[in-house]
């Protein structure tokens, strides 16, 4: 018994020893392939205008707090000059903004951005540029090896920090924690999987924690949730809020049956477009059981404005289907 | 040459993370000396068997006085400035250790990875000093710049290794090491606002300066060094009984009377190492310098505690 725990034990060691050196090397291989996929931004802000989520106080706060001159990161995700970083290394009053990378400089444009998910959409004027593959999201669960890139505060040189994916459902389902340090150089760069792979753009600094810089919990916009709405950006278009899907009703937890009771029907709403009725109990949104209000607003969070639902309901003692078409939260 | 092969792939086998430290621990150290702008601690590396120690100048810069040495064990030593290069952050002290010390080896920094593996050993906060604990940390080379502002009281301006094994105070002097427990580069404690990230000096660049410095250690090593702090006392007395390690006498006011050890009490552990006998312990402690901490875990009566005591001067 004694000997088969050595033994296991010893090939423990032997995992360890070898997970170390492999860490580094994927590090190493990650970085040197998406390295040039990582780009340096130089942000020309007028001084007395600093962005969204800074610290008012900051003229007071330590260095910590303090959003450093120099630069900042991105990632190239057009071969045709498009490149994503966060919304906050651009916010406030942009006089001009630089890519840069080695001793290449490209005049950039913030084309748009989505301040809720804290992506900037820049363009650059060039050609063939090296794209990063994209990460299948269904894998990136907690617990998986990330790494975060930067290029600052040296633009000719990369940076990366590894660490592993801490949580997934975050910022509305657009983000996921890690816990690779990030700070406000990399901000904005790309995250990787261990494949080199892009899981989204290292976002949601906050210069008003203690937490903010490098101390293990760091958020990664999701390249799925950029994708969509990726085409608009490019359009131009500037999200400055998000949009919070809802159903339009008032109600209260039922105990028979189990599920909503709908009180109010809201002029104007999605409830009333799909004849919903005081007294009508939500009892399941697509199949799914919902037992009170606060299941029922967690649920339709989780879905997009526009999108359509199918609720059962009872009314009258029976049970039937209504299809909502989400709508947009006006009060949100 | 097919030993010569063998021998070098068994130095490419990864080891662990544990081997590293155990490797790599008894040449750190932890320094403390007395200079302008008051008592400044850090930690240093053993460069060579007869006691020359590389260590920061933000931690000893020209002039130190009062300059000592924790091996862990802990063992303390008294040590003299050798020589230092301000903007290289370099200093050499000395020691006159009673027996031949384990120098680090040196790896090559230039053929350092972005991404690589790397160790920090250092004295986190005063670990070391306090409780004869060397800081490990575990990272990645997470980056390779220059640095040209100087923050936390650095003075070397140049290229500098970024690494996300943690650094912290106290650490400036420390050694990063490569995953087969090779030196790679000297912790500094300058930092950018826009990574807040550990710092360490190329080796590569220590090594340089090293060779500048050669008559300055040469010389040094001709003079030779007083290092005897003076053996310390902790002020009780042990013997065996029932087969355990018994306090037999503690000296009113003495360090253990102070620290509350009492007569009777078990002794289990000595810095974390079980006691066998009384003969063993003794011998242990005997060999405990002047201003050493030591850890006693102790059984008073049914209750376990542990005692921090620091030697007294004999």
């Amino acid at each position: 018994m004694t000997l088969l725990l050595l033994a296991a034990l010893a090939q423990e060691d032997d995992l360890e020893a070898k997970f170390t050196r492999s860490l580094g090397k994927v590090a190493a291989a990650v970085a040197e392939a998406s390295a040039p996929s990582v780009v340096a931004i130089e942000v020309d802000r007028d001084p007395r205008s600093d962005g969204d989520g800074f610290n008012p106080n900051q003229g007071a706060a330590p260095d910590y707090y303090r959003r450093p001159e120099g630069l900042v990161s991105g990632a190239i995700v057009g071969a045709d000059g498009w490149i994503l970083t966060s919304y906050f290394n651009v916010s406030g009053e942009i006089r001009g903004i630089k890519v840069r990378q080695d001793s290449k400089t490209w005049p950039a444009k913030l084309v748009g951005y989505d301040k809720p998910k804290d992506i900037a959409l820049l363009k650059i004027e060039a050609e063939g540029l090296p794209v990063l593959r994209t990460a299948v999201m269904e894998e990136i669960k907690t617990g998986r090896t990330v790494f975060v890139m930067g290029r600052s505060p040296d633009a000719s040189r990369a940076t990366i920090t590894d660490g592993i994916v801490s949580a997934v459902h975050r910022f509305k389902e657009s983000a996921i924690q890690v816990d690779a340090e990030m700070n406000f150089g990399s901000t904005g760069g790309p995250c990787l999987d261990a494949q080199g792979r892009l899981v989204g753009i290292a976002a949601h600094i906050n210069p008003k924690s203690s937490w903010g810089q490098s101390g293990g919990v760091g958020f990664v916009t999701r390249i799925d949730a950029i994708e969509g709405v990726l085409e608009k950006l490019k359009k131009g278009e500037k999200i400055e809020k998000a949009k919070t899907p809802w159903i339009g009703i008032l109600g209260a937890d039922s105990e028979d049956p189990e599920g909503v009771r709908v009180q109010e029907v809201l002029s104007g709403s999605p409830a009333e477009a799909a004849k919903l009725e005081a007294d009508d109990v939500i009892v399941e949104v697509d199949g799914k059981k919902v037992a009170t209000l606060a299941e029922l607003q967690q649920t339709v969070q989780g879905r997009k404005v526009d999108q359509d639902v199918t609720l059962t309901i009872v009314r009258k003692g029976k049970e039937q289907k209504v299809k909502v078409t989400l709508g947009e939260n006006p009060n949100e | 040459m097919l030993l010569a092969l063998c021998c070098s792939l068994l130095q490419d086998e990864p080891k662990t993370t544990r081997q590293i430290f155990k490797e790599c621990v008894g040449s750190v150290v932890a320094v403390r000396g007395w200079a302008h702008l008051g008592e400044q601690s850090g930690a240093g590396v053993v460069i060579s068997e007869d006691g020359l120690i590389l260590c920061s100048y933000t931690t000893v810069p020209e002039g130190s006085e009062k300059i000592r040495v924790w091996f862990k064990g802990p063992k303390l030593y008294t040590a003299e400035y050798v020589a230092g290069s301000k903007h290289d952050e370099v200093s050499l002290i000395r020691i006159k250790p009673d027996a031949p010390l384990t120098p680090i080896r040196f790896g090559e920094s230039a053929a350092c990875d972005l991404g690589q593996a790397v160790f920090s050993i250092g004295n986190a906060q005063n670990s070391f000093i306090n409780d004869d604990q060397p800081s490990f940390q575990r990272g990645i080379i997470s980056g390779r710049y220059v640095l040209t502002d100087l923050k936390s009281g650095a003075y070397f301006r140049g290229e500098l290794f970024e690494t996300t094994a943690a650094v912290n105070e106290h650490m400036d002097g420390g050694v990063l090491l490569n995953d087969r427990g090779e030196m790679i580069g000297m912790i500094t404690l300058n930092y950018t606002p826009n990574r807040w990230m550990g710092h360490a000096i190329p080796v590569d660049w220590i090594r340089k300066t090293l060779d500048r410095l050669k008559h300055d250690i040469a010389a040094s090593t001709a003079a030779g060094a007083e290092s005897d702090p003076g053996s310390g006392a902790l002020g009780f007395t042990m013997k065996d009984e029932g087969g355990k390690v018994v306090v037999d006498t503690v000296v009113e006011n003495g360090p253990a009377d102070t620290a509350g050890l009492r007569a009777g009490d078990a002794i289990l552990r000595i810095s974390g190492e079980a006691v066998a006998d009384a003969a063993s312990a003794r011998k242990r402690l005997d060999g405990l310098a002047a201003g050493s901490w030591v850890w006693l875990e102790v059984d008073a009566g049914g209750d376990i505690e542990k005692i921090k005591l620091r030697a007294e001067k004999k």
